[in-house]
């Protein structure tokens, strides 16, 4: 939702390079660029999603943006404020959440968890009970509340971490992969609830890997791997991007890397992936012409057991291959 | 019985490997040796200052040597069922074929050799540093003593160490065991000198047969002086290993039934 | 920076912690408690002031070891439940929240000294009566609170790496020795002398001699000169702290090594 043009968040050649590993014994690692000369914004009130494979800098992001990591270089402002030198002053006004059962004191009971970090926060003592109760109520552990945090199933601990999240009424909230190995009907849930507190305006910035989700969440997004951003837009632009182009999905029994290679190099292709089924594959290709292509593709993989050659639409995945692997 | 030992292979180096990921080998060893000799000085001091002629400084150090054996053979073997829990790989460990008692029996065979280790180098320091005299002892039967007395108190390590199966509380048993062993086991201080009803449970303890065949050791003994202590600490370390299967297969049970076994 | 309401909070939060699981107490008391029983019976044929003596330096021995397993743990703890970026995120200090969780532990010190002197009482038959009761507590909180800002400095290690663990076990013995709480400092051999003078414990315990022997004096400083030198020592760890507490966090951040265990 976008209700504004205020930029809450401004992000100009951010990098982050982790150091060696310094040991008391033995070799340190290598140097590991995270993220590499990153620019973007975000508008008040829109959800802005981080989308990318494993290990492509997303976490690293979004943890700079809320003050847990220094940046190597570059600059980053969140609600106007350095988030180097004004963490302290910006730290009242956002918060973080982050996927996974770790990160909640599991011998203390929901309750107690929401009241210690209202206390971090320095909510008013007169407002902290009825805040620390609407808050389990909203996330529908009213019930568990004086449960201790061990006996909660997975889905209950997630939305505590929300909970948790929003102890302080941030004005920005940032959320790292939060359905993240949460089966998915509490997975749908927890979409349900980032929307709800994006109706009542809060801004939120979220990572996550699964395409679908970005789809049906983000305002807009960014694609970043390999610590780059690849493509940023909203879903609708990133779809219309390959609007033009058509998909040739391949099902074959004994196709791999060589075979992806080949097809990536054929003219006309730009993006393959490769999808590896029980004992067959499928491989789809973005192109911008289909029917040319098809004699050329049917060539390369003669010899390979060819189950079926069909054309297709594109999808905001094959967009995103296009953009994270396209050539 | 050949996968079983081919388990305890396997879980010797994983012992290793899963203490390593947390605390790295030389941090440990240097962890126990530190902790050995400053425990040894601590009491070697208060043993000068008090002057009892029954509990010198010498016989604080040679006793204290010998008790540094638990750190590696009771607590490192309980510590690692702790820390195993702890990271949650105790259910991995379960669903494999090997059962737990062959698993915990490759830690006890790792700890072992650090218990042998440490032990060594604490007689070195005691002798170094606290003028213990084993010039008298016969290194033959100085070795064969102290690794029965590591054998049987791996024994113990493993019955403590079967606890933590169902337990959080295996560490904190492990640690009272620990330290109850300068108190009762004749390191410090003859047993002569605790109240007549506490003395019998010294005996349970096969530190206390250790130290004394030690010490006879030290002053010349030979091996067949020492034989009466050391089948005792032999029939007390086996009836250990057979009573802490019973009680990983007990302990086992009970965790599957009741879901407590990555609880920490 | 300073935040009260955080300290209280992680005071709250430590002693909840506590009554959920209390037996955890044992592994940080069981050494000093075994020590002291141990010097009561090594002492015992001496009788008098020694045995006391030997109690009060328990006593100390107990407060330490409840410092260094309780106290550098609370971060560790953090790190392990994997809450310590949860807590680095809100703009409550580290170091308050730290500084609440050790003056917990030093008040389960206080308690853990006090078994000392009941078994002592019961169970050896030593008068604990103490000559100057006023200045004894005064002593006795002193040191609580110097051991607390000692428990932050080691905690602060935890924001970097979880194998602080390690090095800060290693410090148990030496520190029983070094602040020659049960045997008088001139035993020990010259060098060590510096490292003992640095430890507040050291302060603490003589402090506590002072004020419990009618004529204890043994560097001649008085009681006065005792708890100056405590609360000095005490102050030096506090500033040396926070700077720690400083440098570390930003360590961290440069490094991204808050979250692994």
């Amino acid at each position: 939702m976008n209700n504004g043009n205020e930029t809450v968040i401004s992000v100009k050649d951010l990098t982050k390079v982790y150091p060696a590993a310094t040991r008391l014994l033995g070799d340190g690692g290598k140097k590991k660029l995270a993220v590499d000369r990153v620019d973007f914004e975000v508008r008040r009130g829109e959800i802005f999603g981080l989308l990318g494979p494993n290990g492509a800098g997303k976490t690293t992001t979004i943890k700079m943006l809320s003050t847990l990591l220094i940046p190597t270089s570059g600059k980053a402002t969140v609600l106007g404020l350095d988030v180097v030198k004004d963490a302290v002053k910006l730290r009242p006004r956002i918060n973080l959440v982050s996927g996974g059962e770790r990160g909640l004191y599991f011998r203390l009971t929901g309750r107690q968890n929401l009241d210690f970090f209202s206390d971090m926060y320095r909510v008013p003592r007169e407002r902290k009970k009825a805040k620390v109760q609407e808050l389990l109520d909203q996330v529908g552990l009213g019930d568990a509340a004086d449960i201790r945090v061990e006996n909660y199933s997975r889905g209950m601990k997630q939305r505590l971490h929300l909970a948790r999240g929003l102890v302080n009424d941030p004005e920005m909230l940032f959320l790292d992969e939060p359905t993240s190995g949460l089966d998915p009907e509490i997975a749908r849930e927890t979409r349900t609830l980032i929307r709800e507190l994006s109706r009542k305006g809060m801004t939120i910035m979220l990572t996550t890997h699964y395409m679908f989700e970005a789809d049906e969440l983000c305002d807009r997004l960014a694609i970043i791997s390999d610590g780059r951003i690849k493509a940023l837009g909203s879903p609708f632009s990133m779809k219309e991007s390959v609007r033009n182009d058509t998909v040739i999905e391949v099902e074959a029994r004994d196709i791999g890397e060589v075979q992806r290679q080949g097809l990536a190099g054929l003219p006309g292709v730009s993006a393959v992936s490769m999808e590896f089924l029980e004992g067959r594959q499928l491989a789809r290709m973005v192109v911008e012409e289909a029917g040319s292509l098809i004699p050329k593709v049917a060539a390369l993989l003669e010899g390979r057991k060819v189950i079926s050659i069909r054309v297709d639409q594109p999808t905001l995945e094959d967009a995103y291959i296009k953009m994270v692997n396209g050539k | 019985m050949l996968r079983d030992i081919v388990g305890v292979k396997a879980s010797t180096l994983v012992a290793m490997r899963s203490q390593f990921a947390v605390v790295g080998p030389t941090l440990w060893l240097m962890q126990i040796l530190a902790t050995s000799l400053f425990q040894m000085w601590f009491f070697v001091l208060v043993s000068d200052f008090a002057g009892d002629p029954g509990a010198s400084p010498g016989y604080v150090a040679l006793g204290n040597a010998v008790a540094s054996l638990t750190y590696a053979a009771i607590y490192g073997v309980c510590m690692s069922s702790g820390a195993e829990k702890h990271i949650g790989t105790m259910a991995t460990i379960m669903s494999t074929p090997t059962r737990m008692y062959y698993v915990f029996l490759g830690k006890g065979v790792y700890q072992s050799l650090i218990g042998l280790f440490t032990v060594s180098m604490s007689l070195l320091f005691a002798s170094v540093f606290f003028g213990v005299d084993l010039s008298a002892a016969e290194p033959f039967t100085l070795a064969a003593v102290l690794l029965v007395t590591c054998f049987s108190m791996v024994g113990f390590g493993l019955i403590i160490g079967s606890i933590g199966v169902y337990l959080r509380s295996s560490m904190v048993l492990g640690s009272i065991v620990l330290y109850l062993g300068l108190l009762l086991c004749g390191v410090n201080f003859p047993i002569s000198y605790l109240p007549d009803w506490v003395q019998p449970l010294s005996y349970a303890f096969p530190l206390t047969y250790g130290v004394e065949a030690v010490r006879e050791v030290a002053v010349g003994g030979s091996l067949g002086d020492v034989s009466g202590l050391m089948v005792t600490m032999l029939a007390l370390g086996i009836a250990a290993y057979v009573a802490a299967y019973f009680l990983f297969c007990y302990f086992e049970k009970l965790a599957l039934k009741n879901g407590s076994l990555d609880v920490f | 920076m300073i935040s009260l309401r955080a300290m209280k909070a992680a005071l709250k939060q430590q002693s909840i912690h506590f009554f959920v699981d209390p037996q955890w107490i044992i592994p940080s008391i069981i050494a000093p408690f075994i020590f002291t029983t141990v010097t009561l019976f090594l002492f015992r044929h001496a009788g008098g002031d020694l045995l006391l003596y030997a109690v009060l330096g328990g006593g100390v021995l107990g407060m330490w070891g409840n410092t260094i397993h309780s106290s550098s743990w609370s971060i560790g703890y953090d790190r392990m439940n994997g809450t310590l970026e949860s807590i680095m995120v809100t703009p409550a200090p580290l170091s308050s929240v730290v500084f609440g969780r050790c003056l917990w532990n030093a008040f389960l010190g206080l308690l853990n000294a006090l078994a000392v002197f009941i078994v002592a009482h019961f169970a050896f038959a030593i008068d604990v009566s103490v000559r100057d009761p006023l200045g004894f507590v005064v002593a006795l909180f002193l040191t609580l609170l110097s051991l607390a800002v000692l428990g932050m400095i080691f905690g602060a290690f935890y924001v970097v790496t979880r194998a602080s663990s390690a090095f800060f076990q290693m410090l148990e013995f030496p520190i029983y020795v070094l602040s020659g709480a049960v045997f008088p400092l001139v035993i020990l051999p010259e060098w060590t002398r510096p490292f003992s003078y640095a430890l507040p414990a050291t302060w603490g315990a003589e402090a506590l001699k002072i004020s419990a022997f009618t004529g204890y004096d043994s560097l001649s400083i008085g009681l006065p000169g005792a708890l100056g030198l405590t609360a000095l020592t005490t102050i030096v760890y506090l500033l040396i702290s926070f700077q720690l507490f400083t440098y570390l966090e930003k360590r961290a951040k440069v490094n991204g090594t808050l979250v692994r265990y």
